[in-house]
């Protein structure tokens, strides 16, 4: 108890007001068995009234034990309450029928649970919707006040009190259609288990309707064809006390624990199919009353109904896939995915933005997937582990994006193409870093060492002037030369900048130019296409080094540079007849080629070639 | 002469200091970067400047953007730009047509102290400086033009671009002097350069080749 206590926070702890509610009540009714009774017109057995306490009793043990008191929790606890002492009151009008409190006590004592009915539902879907529903709560209290007042007019005696309570029971017919509209209403836009809580707020407020007409078809029924009274007492009470029930179970689930077994969706569709053919056999029962009343033979009314509740039950089983998806659209969205079947590389955010187009039907949607502020317009599709939003949609209409709201969270549908964005993104990010590494390096290079040689070279020659002996300055001489070629090597080294001919027309005008000092050594096959520059830089560099390798390395009579293109990708082949012998393994002229060409997304192959030499071949894409 | 040297690279600066000094020329300011290049120039109004085309503060083209700037401001200003790695299609750019006064060498040229230092000579009294691999460039890639010359003719007029007189161009080719004028008549006939004073017509033949433009 203590620890009820202080979980409640209330004196003798909230539960325990419920159990001792329960307790009183049952105590109450089972006195009220002993009444006498007295009332002819309307009897009730001992069981239907034991059976109505139970349900009250139940209700209030589900209040008693939800894990979370609110005020809402303790709305369902007083219609626990409210059922549970119906029996008692109905005992205690039958045992004094001339006494005007038992009787008035008897006669309204549906009033506060069909209210509470009606507006349960509404508050739950609010709640969780977190969508105010206040007018509609307010009009249903209203029209159940108004209604009331207008049946205690009427029991007066008043005049035109016959007319006075048929308009208040109409009235309070029809409020209970207000219930079930602002509850489905407050679907739109709502997805996940937001939704899936909504939709079983939404069953609890149709819950009633099913419990009224059932009311409404055994009222036709006792009076047109003239049952035992009894036997429409007890299944009036039984359809009331089993829609009460319902009602507030599906209240508290909608508002309890997330892993409630009623918020899963099978649960979800079992429950509107139970609530959806309790509904059609009322109807089909309907029929078949008001047919037999219409004098129809039995045998024929029967066959009506039936014909009825079929006519309506079939065509539901038929919208049964429909059903599945208003509850969860994801579901739809899932299968579609699931039948795309294996999806290619680099293929997936294509595939996700053509199906959420599609599902959304918004043909200018888009996907973002870098995390960032959420635009008015911009639907959350998934999210990480922080609850922070990985992937978004930009829809271009707000029927668009509550049709993506409604969709819930997709991460199981919308995760490869995350995945592919990031790999995507870090290849991206990767390749950048290489070519800053390079550009830095070569910037190095051609600032930093080779004007230091330059620089000492000069100053040599400029010293070499005052030295008189030959021998001196022949050594002297030496070094300059040879720090002549190794400035012409770094040069060499640093060829990462693209020749401004190649920018400016091209892989053939540049590569004609690069080996013209070369003459027939050199056989180009190059069409004049212009690619994307970033492809064009890469084939220029490994074309030249891996000429520049084999006239280094294999001393051939000749080369032949051949560059074919493919769909999307463009063939480098530089071909020697040389004395071959090329290792990747080894080469690091030939690493650095492999690495450049894989940081394009290309490949590189070397083998050898037939009869001799060796054949460089890269595959580059096109990045059209 | 008095000169303006604008390289960052300390080292190669320095040489070229004592080279021009050794030389009897007067270096005036010797800067590391673009924007001191400019406030020097300003400041000294030097016959020459000698300039790196990469330097601070960006590492791009900094020196060439100065040196645009400055001959846009100063017309008669001689300029030499020195550049790690010869970009043909860079020269018209950076003579912005204007191709007397004006040179473009590879930093490599230095080290032949003696063409050098006649090359800046050359440039400083109004003459061209291009680099021998620039010339080369354009005229081969240029298959038109070079149908109109004949080899001999080519080798004449990428020896006069790069900044070499009549008597050099002889010395040179091993010819005579009078060949190379009949040569050089040649030339400037098939260009349709004609009746200007021989300078002028010079300057014209090397911007006819490097721009395109007549």
């Amino acid at each position: 108890m203590w620890r009820l206590r202080r979980v409640t926070g209330w004196p003798y702890g909230g539960t325990a007001g419920w159990w001792i509610a329960a307790a009183a009540g049952l105590a109450l009714c089972a006195w009220s068995l002993t009444w006498p009774w007295r009332e002819e017109e309307f009897v009730l057995g001992s069981g239907i009234r034991v059976l109505m306490a139970g349900a009250g009793c139940l209700l209030l043990v589900l209040t008693a034990r939800a894990s979370r008191p609110t005020p809402l929790t303790a709305l369902v606890g007083v219609l626990g309450l409210a059922v549970l002492a119906y029996p008692t009151q109905l005992a205690g009008g039958a045992a004094q029928p001339d006494h005007p409190i038992a009787v008035t006590l008897a006669n309204a004592g549906h009033v506060l649970p069909l209210t509470l009915v009606q507006v349960l539902p509404v508050l739950a879907s609010a709640r969780v919707t977190g969508r105010s529903r206040r007018v509609v709560v307010r009009f249903i209290v209203g029209i159940a006040l108004v209604g009331g007042l207008l049946a205690g007019l009427s029991l007066t005696g008043m005049p035109g009190a016959g007319p006075l309570a048929a308009v208040s029971t109409l009235l309070w017919f029809c409020s209970f259609v207000i219930a079930p509209v602002a509850t489905w209403s407050n679907l739109t836009g709502i997805g996940g288990e937001m939704r899936r809580r909504a939709i079983v707020a939404a069953l609890a407020s149709l819950v009633p309707v099913v419990v009224i007409l059932w009311c409404v078809s055994l009222g036709i029924f006792s009076t047109r064809v003239g049952w035992a009274d009894n036997t429409a007492s007890w299944l009036l009470m039984l359809g009331f006390s089993l829609g009460t029930l319902g009602c507030g179970v599906l209240t508290l689930a909608a508002i309890g624990p997330a892993a409630g077994r009623l918020l899963e969706r099978r649960s979800i569709v079992l429950t509107l199919d139970l609530v959806a053919a309790a509904l059609f056999v009322v109807l089909g029962c309907d029929a078949a009353l008001l047919a037999s009343a219409a004098q129809t033979p039995d045998g024929a009314a029967a066959v009506l109904g039936a014909v009825v509740t079929l006519a309506l039950g079939l065509p539901w089983l038929l919208v049964h896939r429909w059903i599945t998806k208003v509850v969860d659209p994801a579901t739809e969205l899932r299968h579609e995915w699931a039948s795309l079947g294996d999806i290619e590389d680099g293929q997936a955010r294509t595939a996700l933005l053509h199906l959420l187009r599609r599902t959304a039907a918004d043909p200018g949607l888009t996907i973002r997937y870098d995390p960032g502020a959420i635009g008015a317009a911009e639907v959350v599709l998934a999210t990480d582990d922080l609850d922070l939003p990985t992937v978004l949609a930009s829809t271009s209409s707000p029927e668009a994006a509550d049709r993506l709201r409604a969709l819930g969270d997709c991460s199981s549908v919308v995760r490869p193409a995350w995945w592919e964005d990031r790999v995507a993104r870090s290849d991206d990010l990767a390749r950048r870093a290489a070519e800053d590494e390079r550009r830095r390096l070569s910037q190095d290079l051609h600032d930093g060492l080779q004007g230091r040689l330059l620089g000492l070279a000069l100053k040599l020659t400029l010293s070499a002037r005052h030295v008189a002996d030959p021998s001196v300055r022949l050594v002297i001489d030496e070094t300059i030369t040879d720090l002549r070629g190794a400035v012409d090597d770094v040069r060499a080294l640093g060829g990462g900048r693209a020749p401004a001919l190649l920018v400016d027309h091209g892989l053939q005008p540049a590569l004609s130019s690069l080996f013209r000092p070369l003459g027939p050594i050199v056989s180009l096959s190059v069409p004049r296409t212009r690619w994307a520059s970033a492809t064009e830089a890469t084939a220029y560099f490994v074309i030249g080094e891996a000429v520049s390798n084999a006239l280094k390395h294999a001393c051939p009579d000749h080369i032949e540079v051949r560059v074919s293109p493919l769909e999307d990708l463009i063939e480098v082949r530089i071909q020697d007849d040389g004395c071959g012998g090329a290792d990747p393994q080894l080469g690091s002229g030939l690493r650095a080629l492999a690495e450049r060409v894989s940081v394009a997304g290309g490949v590189l192959v070397v083998r050898e070639n037939q009869p001799r030499g060796t054949v460089v071949e890269a595959v580059l894409p096109c990045g059209s | 002469m008095r000169v303006v040297i604008a390289e960052d690279q300390v080292l190669l600066r320095d040489g070229l200091v004592r080279l021009l000094r050794d030389a009897g020329h007067d270096v005036v300011a010797e800067v590391g970067d673009a924007r001191s290049l400019i406030s020097s120039v300003n400041r000294e109004r030097p016959d020459l400047v000698i300039s790196d085309i990469r330097m601070p503060p960006t590492h791009q083209d900094d020196g060439a953007r100065a040196v645009s700037f400055l001959r846009e401001r100063f017309p008669d200003l001689a300029v030499v730009m020195l550049t790690q790695v010869i970009e043909p299609a860079l020269v018209a750019e950076l003579s912005q047509g204007r191709v007397a006064s004006f040179g473009y060498l590879l930093k490599d040229r230095v080290l032949d102290t003696d063409a050098f230092l006649d090359q800046l000579e050359a440039v400083a009294t109004g003459g061209t400086a291009i680099d021998p691999i620039v010339i080369d460039g354009f005229v081969r890639r240029d298959g038109d033009r070079l149908s109109r010359l004949t080899e001999r003719e080519v080798d004449v007029l990428s020896r006069l671009a790069s900044g070499r007189s009549n008597s050099g161009i002889a010395a040179d080719l091993v010819i005579s002097k009078r060949t190379v004028d009949a040569h050089l008549r040649s030339i400037f006939d098939k260009l349709g350069i004609l009746s200007d004073p021989e300078d002028n017509q010079r300057v014209l033949a090397v911007l006819e080749w490097i721009t395109g433009q007549p």
